[in-house]
């Protein structure tokens, strides 16, 4: 009987497997700058989803720096670095298992230096390999920086999320990191060698060509191929990464996302939905000490309910509402 | 999305065609908050010209859509404009780039200020001919098309992917919502819940949905061609 209940489980969760691998969602958590949240982001949200009862798979992408597995507590068996440079070649055997049934973790690589800057070709086949991964949540962990890796790991996601301070250096690197997405995105899609060189130089500020805001530059690309100037203005309409803001202390930093999106929708000409804020808590610090994930250590600390509300907006495609803070 | 010149009241206040007044006025009042002196999200992207430029602009905004009767006028007027843009393609928008146009039509890119600058009583007929009930050159007559339905998506950036994807819509409906093409649309109440999710996402006020159905109930009712089949 019980074999047959078993056996039963596990067609039935073959079956399911196939239904969710079509909706497989791959999240990339950046900041631009170091020290915004983004692991504990990570973390969190992973352990959210699989209370949930969803299959998730966490990955720190943090090559270099990687210390995702840490805020979960576990010791991982085989990181990435041995994935990258071929000693383990299938991406499954990387997987390290969490205190979650339904949580899985690919740890970062923490060794060599050069793996923090893998080839274009190990670089293609990471990607790849991890968003065929069988998972429902694909949460990619990345680091500080505007590096090409980090880049294409954000844009290779369904949604880029960035996490940022209520602070004017991390908005400033958030707004740079934007920017060079942005780019980097544009910059994948020119085929002429003349719109390359143009987005190259617009992405200096200080350009000759006087092209300071996405808006030139499409004008400019417009000039010399207006095939190119026109997909690359529907690429902007599918842009549209979305923001949380970390360690909220005021009022005026709960309504910073919105002003962030009000921004970047009127100089970058890109729609960025404000998914919620995390406010500043002291069990934050207690439970990464004590090396737990937050939503596990305090589920009702104001901080983890402000997570809640932020995973549910994701599920839902949805952001946050102005209201919800005037009521206040 | 289009440059804070392009924009209109609407986008530059940040809220959707069917905002109400304490929308416009919560939102009127963050984004006057987010382009002021020194204000963290924007400093580092827009200089101090700038930044004055899209405050007078919010100003402008406001004044116009927190006047109920001001806000009509404007409605009208963008409600026409729209509708005639959702037929040409998205357009860059260098002035090399424009077609030779009548100044209506080149207006859609480059609107609505000017236009209620002049107190649109100028700009546009007067003899009620300009409402969301205009004749467009489109199929229908005194009907909401899903010309103008598109055109107030596309005004907010919104893609069509992303209505089906967050409704699961098929698109294909969407697409037939939009070209108006009743013939391949579903059962009415189908068609209604569609367009309530459509208009949910998009902004639109329910009254436009009824007007688009009068378009659907006035194609049900007109003979159509009988089609041989073999």
């Amino acid at each position: 009987m019980a074999v047959k209940q078993k056996e039963s489980a596990s067609t039935l969760s073959g079956l399911f497997e196939e239904i969710k691998s079509a909706k497989k969602e791959v999240w990339a958590i950046a900041g631009g700058k170091g020290g915004t949240g983004k692991s504990f982001i990570a973390a969190n949200i992973g352990v959210a989803l699989s209370k949930m009862g969803k299959r998730v798979l966490l990955v720190d992408a943090d090559l270099g720096c990687a210390n995702l597995h840490t805020f979960l507590g576990v010791t991982p068996v085989a990181t990435l670095s041995d994935f990258i440079n071929g000693k383990i070649k299938s991406i499954e055997k990387v997987l390290t298992p969490t205190d979650l049934p339904n949580l899985m973790l690919v740890s970062g690589a923490c060794d060599f230096l050069e793996i923090a800057n893998p080839k274009h070709t190990q670089k293609k086949r990471l990607i790849r390999h991890i968003h065929d991964l069988p998972f429902e949540y694909i949460i990619l962990d990345l680091g500080a920086g505007t590096g090409f890796t980090l880049l294409d790991f954000f844009l290779s996601a369904d949604t880029g999320i960035l996490s940022v301070l209520p602070e004017p250096t991390s908005i400033e690197n958030a707004y740079r990191f934007i920017k060079s997405a942005f780019y980097r995105r544009f910059k994948k899609m020119a085929k002429k060698p003349e719109v390359k060189d143009l987005v190259t130089a617009a992405m200096n500020e200080k350009n000759e060509l006087g092209i300071r805001t996405p808006h030139d530059l499409l004008d400019h690309v417009a000039s010399i191929d207006a095939e190119m100037g026109q997909k690359m203005k529907e690429a902007v309409l599918t842009f549209s990464p979305k923001v949380i803001v970390n360690q909220v202390r005021s009022r005026d930093d709960m309504t910073l996302g919105f002003s962030m999106r009000s921004a970047c929708a009127k100089y970058f000409g890109i729609k960025v939905d404000y998914l919620g804020y995390i406010e500043y808590d002291d069990y934050v610090w207690m439970a990464t000490k004590k090396k737990t994930p937050l939503i596990l250590e305090r589920p009702y600390a104001s901080a983890a309910r402000c997570l809640d509300r932020i995973v549910s907006n994701l599920i839902n495609k949805d952001e946050l509402k102005l209201d919800s803070i005037l009521k206040m | 999305m289009k440059r804070v010149e392009n924009q209109d009241y609407y986008q530059i206040l940040e809220v959707p065609y069917n905002a109400s007044w304490g929308e416009i006025q919560k939102s009127y009042e963050l984004v006057k908050a987010t382009y002021s002196k020194g204000a963290l999200a924007t400093y580092s992207l827009f200089d101090f010209n700038e930044r004055g430029r899209i405050l007078d602009k919010i100003e402008e905004a406001y004044l116009v859509l927190s006047h109920p009767e001001k806000r009509a006028k404007y409605d009208r007027a963008i409600a026409v404009l729209l509708a005639e843009s959702a037929d040409a393609p998205l357009r860059v928008e260098t002035p090399t780039a424009v077609p030779p146009t009548p100044p209506s039509t080149v207006g859609v890119m480059v609107v609505p200020t000017p236009v209620v600058k002049a107190e649109i009583k100028e700009a546009m007929p007067t003899d009620g001919a300009i409402s969301v009930n205009v004749p467009t050159h489109a199929v229908e007559n005194d009907i909401v098309s899903g010309k103008i339905l598109k055109g107030l998506r596309e005004e907010q950036g919104i893609t069509l992917d992303e209505i089906a994807d967050k409704t699961r819509i098929n698109i294909n409906y969407l697409e037939f919502i939009e070209a108006s093409s009743y013939g391949s649309l579903p059962a009415p109440v189908y068609i209604m819940s569609y367009l309530k999710q459509y208009a949910k996402i998009v902004g639109i006020d329910s009254a436009m949905l009824e007007e688009y159905m009068k378009g659907y109930q006035r194609w049900c009712d007109s003979p159509k061609p009988n089609v041989h089949r073999r």
